[in-house]
This record gives C-alpha cells, sequence and structure tokens, in this order.
C-alpha cells in the first residue's frame, strides 16, 4: 500500500450559471510523501481550493482519480483535516468547545481528548480564553482556534487553505512560525495552498507552482533549507534568491500566456 | 490576562485621553442613566400637569396625572379589570404560542422543501405585504365574538417575523461551516443538530420580542372590534363612556405588559445565547 497522497491526471470542471464550461483543473498529477509539507503556490483562480476540496473528498473530480493511503478518496476521511481561509467557528460555541466539535460530531467526549484539547489551547497560547465566545476574539486568535480544532482529531493529514490570507503580515510571520514548531511536534502530511511565494518557501519542503487557465502544476521546487527554521532565515540571501527565482518562474508562465493570446 | 480586565484597562484609558470631555459625572456614574431616564419620566409628568392646569386641551381630552393615577389605583385596587387584563393576557400568549409554533413549522417546511417555498412564495409576499388587522372585522364575523378571532389575528401578527427569519436561519449557512461538517463527515441529523439548528435559533431569538408586541396588537385591534371583554374592550367603554382618565390608565397597563412581555422574551434570550453576535 502506497502511504501519502496521490493525484493522477485530475481535472476539474465547472459549469457556471450561464452554462459555460469552466477548466479548474486540468490533468493534475501530484504525490505528497507522508511526512511532508508541500505549498501549493499559484495565483487567484488557478484551481488551489479545488485541488484541496478533491483531496478533502468534499468535491468528486470530474476526470482522473485522487488516492490516500491506498485508497481512492471518494468522501471525507477521519484522518483528514480541513483548515479554511476564514476561521469557520461557530459563533454559539465557546473557544472550547468549537474546538471539540470534531469530538461532539463523532458522538462522543472521551477524557483524553478533551485533555488533549486543552493542551493544544495551551500550544496556541489561547489556554486563557477557552470559555470566550469567537467574536471576543483577533482574527489571528480565531485562526489559531481553528488550527486547534484541525489537530484535535490526530489527523495525518492536513488541509490548508490559504490559512492565514486574511491576516496582516506581521500576525501571518508569527502564526507561521508557531504553525511550523507544532508540526514540528506532531509531524503530519500538510497541503498548504498560499499565494504568497515567501510563505511557501518559508514553511514547505516542496512547492507546487501552479498556473491558471486552466488550472495545473507548472513547476514543482524543492526548498533546500535545513530545520528547524527560525525568523533570520526570511532575511537571508539563499531565501530572496529562491523567492525571486519563483517570482521567475510566474513571470516565465504569464508572458508565455500572453503570447498565447496575442498570436492568434 | 481575561477578558474582562481587558475591557477595564480599555475604559480607564479612554476616561483619562478625553479628561475634558469625558470625565464628566454623567459619563462616569452606573446609575446615570437611570437617573436620566426617571428625569424624562418626571418632564413628560410635570409638563403634562402643565398643559391640564393651564387648560392647553379641553379637560374632555387630557385628564391629569392625578386623577389618571387615581383611576389606575382603583380599577387595580377594587379588582375590576383583573379579570379583563387575564383575557388580554391569555388571548396574547395564546396568540404568540400558536403564531411561533406555525412560523417554526412553516418557516422550516419553506426552508427544506423548494417544491413548498416556490409554490407559496408569491402567496407569502402578498399576505406579508397586506394590512393584517384590516380582516379583523372578517374574523370576528366568522369566529363569534369569543377569543378566537382575538388569537387568531394576534397569531397572524406573531407569525410572520418569526417565519421569515426561520427561513433565513435555516437557509443562510456559511458555506464554508457547511464544508466543515461535511469533511467531519456529518450526516443531515448530525448537521442539523450541530450548524442548522443552531444557526436558526440565532436568528429565530431576535424576532421572537417583536412577536410577543405583535401578537399584543393584534389582540387589542381583536377586542376593539368586537369584544365584551379584554383590555381592548375596556378602553373602548371608557372612551365611550367620556372617562378620558380611564382611558389613560388602561393605556398604561398595556404599555405595563408590552415591556413585561419584551423583556421576558429578553431574558430567556440572554440564556440560552451567551455570545454576542
Ligand atoms: N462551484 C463552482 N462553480 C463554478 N465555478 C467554480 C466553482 N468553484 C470554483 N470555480 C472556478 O474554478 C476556478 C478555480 O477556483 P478556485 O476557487 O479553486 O481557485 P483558487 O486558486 O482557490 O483561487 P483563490 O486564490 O482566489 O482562492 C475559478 O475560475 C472559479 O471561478
Ligand atoms: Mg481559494
Amino acid at each position: 500500500m502506497e502511504k501519502g497522497v496521490y493525484l493522477r491526471g485530475v481535472s476539474k470542471k465547472f459549469v457556471t450559471r450561464q452554462q459555460e464550461t469552466v477548466d479548474a483543473l486540468s490533468a493534475v498529477d501530484l504525490a505528497v510523501e507522508p511526512g511532508e509539507f508541500i505549498s501549493l503556490l499559484g495565483p487567484s483562480g488557478c484551481g488551489k481550493s479545488t485541488l484541496l476540496k478533491i483531496v478533502a473528498g468534499l468535491l468528486p473530480p470530474s476526470g482522473g482519480s485522487a488516492w490516500l493511503d491506498g485508497h481512492e478518496i471518494v468522501e471525507p476521511s477521519d484522518s483528514v483535516s480541513f483548515v479554511f481561509q476564514k476561521p469557520t467557528l461557530l459563533r454559539w460555541r465557546s473557544i472550547q468547545d468549537n474546538v471539540l466539535l470534531p469530538l461532539d460530531v463523532a458522538g462522543s467526549r472521551p477524557k483524553e481528548a478533551v485533555e488533549y484539547a486543552k493542551e493544544l489551547l495551551a500550544l496556541v497560547k489561547l489556554s486563557d480564553f477557552a470559555n470566550a465566545y469567537p467574536s471576543e476574539l483577533s482574527g489571528g486568535m480565531q485562526q489559531r482556534a481553528a488550527i486547534a480544532r484541525s489537530l484535535v482529531s490526530h489527523p495525518d493529514v492536513l488541509l490548508m487553505d490559504e490559512p492565514f490570507g486574511a491576516l496582516d503580515e506581521f500576525t501571518r510571520e508569527t502564526l507561521n512560525e508557531e504553525f511550523i514548531e507544532l508540526w514540528q511536534r506532531e509531524p503530519k502530511t500538510v497541503l498548504f495552498v498560499t499565494h504568497s511565494i515567501a510563505e511557501s518557501v518559508f514553511m514547505s519542503d516542496r512547492i507546487a507552482v501552479m498556473g491558471a487557465r486552466p488550472g495545473r502544476i507548472i513547476d514543482e521546487i524543492t526548498v533546500p533549507f535545513p530545520r528547524p527554521r527560525g525568523a533570520e532565515l526570511r532575511k537571508s540571501k539563499e531565501f530572496f534568491d529562491l523567492v525571486a527565482r519563483i517570482r521567475e518562474t510566474f513571470d516565465l508562465a504569464s508572458e508565455s500566456s500572453a503570447r498565447e493570446v496575442v498570436a492568434p | 490576562m481575561s477578558l474582562q480586565q481587558e475591557e477595564k484597562v480599555e475604559t480607564a484609558a479612554l476616561g483619562k485621553v478625553g479628561a475634558n470631555q469625558r470625565n464628566r459625572w454623567w459619563a462616569r456614574s452606573r446609575w446615570a442613566p437611570v437617573v436620566l431616564a426617571a428625569a424624562v419620566l418626571v418632564l413628560v409628568v410635570v409638563v403634562w400637569q402643565i398643559a391640564y392646569a393651564a387648560r392647553f386641551a379641553s379637560r374632555l381630552v387630557l385628564p391629569s396625572p392625578g386623577n389618571t393615577v387615581a383611576s389606575l389605583g382603583r380599577g387595580l385596587f377594587g379588582g375590576e379589570w383583573w379579570p379583563h387584563i387575564q383575557v388580554t393576557l391569555i388571548e396574547t400568549l395564546a396568540a404568540f404560542a400558536i403564531g411561533l409554533v406555525a412560523a417554526l413549522v412553516i418557516g422550516s417546511l419553506f426552508a427544506f422543501l423548494p417544491l413548498v417555498r416556490k409554490t407559496f412564495y408569491p402567496y407569502v409576499i402578498a399576505i406579508q405585504t397586506f394590512p393584517k388587522i384590516a380582516i379583523a372585522p372578517l374574523l370576528v364575523t366568522w369566529l363569534g365574538y369569543g377569543l378566537a378571532p382575538k388569537i387568531a389575528i394576534g397569531a397572524l401578527l406573531a407569525f410572520f417575523p418569526i417565519f421569515t427569519n426561520t427561513v433565513a436561519g435555516f437557509t443562510e449557512v456559511d458555506k464554508d461551516e457547511l464544508d466543515l461538517m461535511r469533511s467531519l463527515r456529518a450526516g443531515w441529523r448530525k448537521q442539523l443538530r450541530y450548524l442548522l439548528v443552531p444557526n436558526a435559533v440565532t436568528y429565530i431569538f431576535p424576532a421572537l420580542n417583536v412577536a410577543a408586541v405583535n401578537a399584543l396588537l393584534g389582540v387589542i385591534v381583536g377586542e376593539f372590534v368586537g369584544a365584551q371583554e379584554g383590555l381592548g374592550y375596556i378602553i373602548q367603554q371608557k372612551a365611550f363612556l367620556g372617562d378620558i382618565a380611564g382611558v389613560f390608565a388602561v393605556l398604561i397597563i398595556l404599555a405595563a405588559i408590552g415591556l413585561g412581555l419584551f423583556f421576558i422574551v429578553k431574558f430567556v434570550e440572554s440564556r440560552f445565547t451567551k455570545f454576542s453576535r
């Protein structure tokens, strides 16, 4: 049995209300090893969220297939957790109850699980806010709570759709570092969607660079920096060089698609 | 640091910043709102008394505050009004309960059965925009002079705010929250229990106090049209007999009932929903 996440020729077409067909994804191949941190990096509309939802089993692919640990993905799985761009906390539940939601839905709150939820709240620095309601927290704190919720069920795979996209740069960088620390304590496979080049370089082992129309993977880049990575990495020359190289990839891709538009 | 502590720190800081503006006694004191509200009441009564004494309006249409209070006391302690208060309260509670249950049931059908929604939507809009109290005389003719027509009008008026919010509460659900439930492998029962019902409750509660006040309104209109008991009936009797102080006294009782309903609903809401929206 092949452990990990595998995409084989995955494509997705949407039919819009005006009856036009949108090629959100076309022939995406991707292999993600267990424990690997991979970023999906690309401009808005290139199909990153669509790809993640297919892996989550929330959306069926139009063609090709997606696999998790040797099983084809046809529905959401217990061993996969999703983190959305907005915190998506239920406003009538306290922070602690939000973190415990996956257990409630599963049917019971075993004592160890409640202890683990408390531990997670401490790890994301929200112990003092366990009984607060989401509206009483800042955006960054809410997203921390959402991350704690995604970990409470001990998933093997974490799917994160621009989890820090709505935050300001300072908060985002802090959360980047905190999350990497968390992830190193409890290694798991992460598919991390972002459209920030620097964020993807800082966080991941490997970056799948995506292009739009149709959505596809145009390049795969291995990030060579050793872990643990600290804040100093962001200021190093190697970091800037890699960011510049990836930017180059995007410029080339948009030039060639611009030519395609002009040529005929 | 707890939330409350942070809040306090903030308020203290505010006080310092705008020292000359915000440090007045009425901005600082916890009792200031109560005192100010009471002052308004006193002012109204004083102006009322002056208007009465100076005969700004004929004494046939404007009673004195003193006579009004005397009339209120006679009605309440003479025991004459209690049966009528009871009737109006029973009608209002029945109207509210019927309106509530009907709105929850029909609202849920609308939310979950698209066919029902598409079929009845135009009619619901038509009834909603229709001035419903206009059918009060018709209902009295149909249902007689007992409690039934009053309850019917009250229920009809209580129905719509709850109905509208029930439909909204079950249909306006965040797409990501639905995806979250699906990713947690929640079947429809669990989606209902953990997402849809609590979401609907947050929409329905704010509609309840409007509905309670509407129920009272409908009942009083029903009593105006045709009744032998109830506060609406007493108002008409007193007006007919030229007992203006009596009319004012009953209006004060109605105001108290309306406020009472409003605060009871608010209290129940605050027990159920500890979060702020
Ligand atoms: N339910 C849908 N119906 C029709 N079209 C859709 C639907 N979902 C996505 N699309 C289209 O598919 C394409 C990819 O969308 P997707 O949300 O995956 O992009 P994205 O890379 O996540 O973008 P962003 O960075 O803005 O979130 C877009 O062109 C979008 O319009
Ligand atoms: Mg997206």
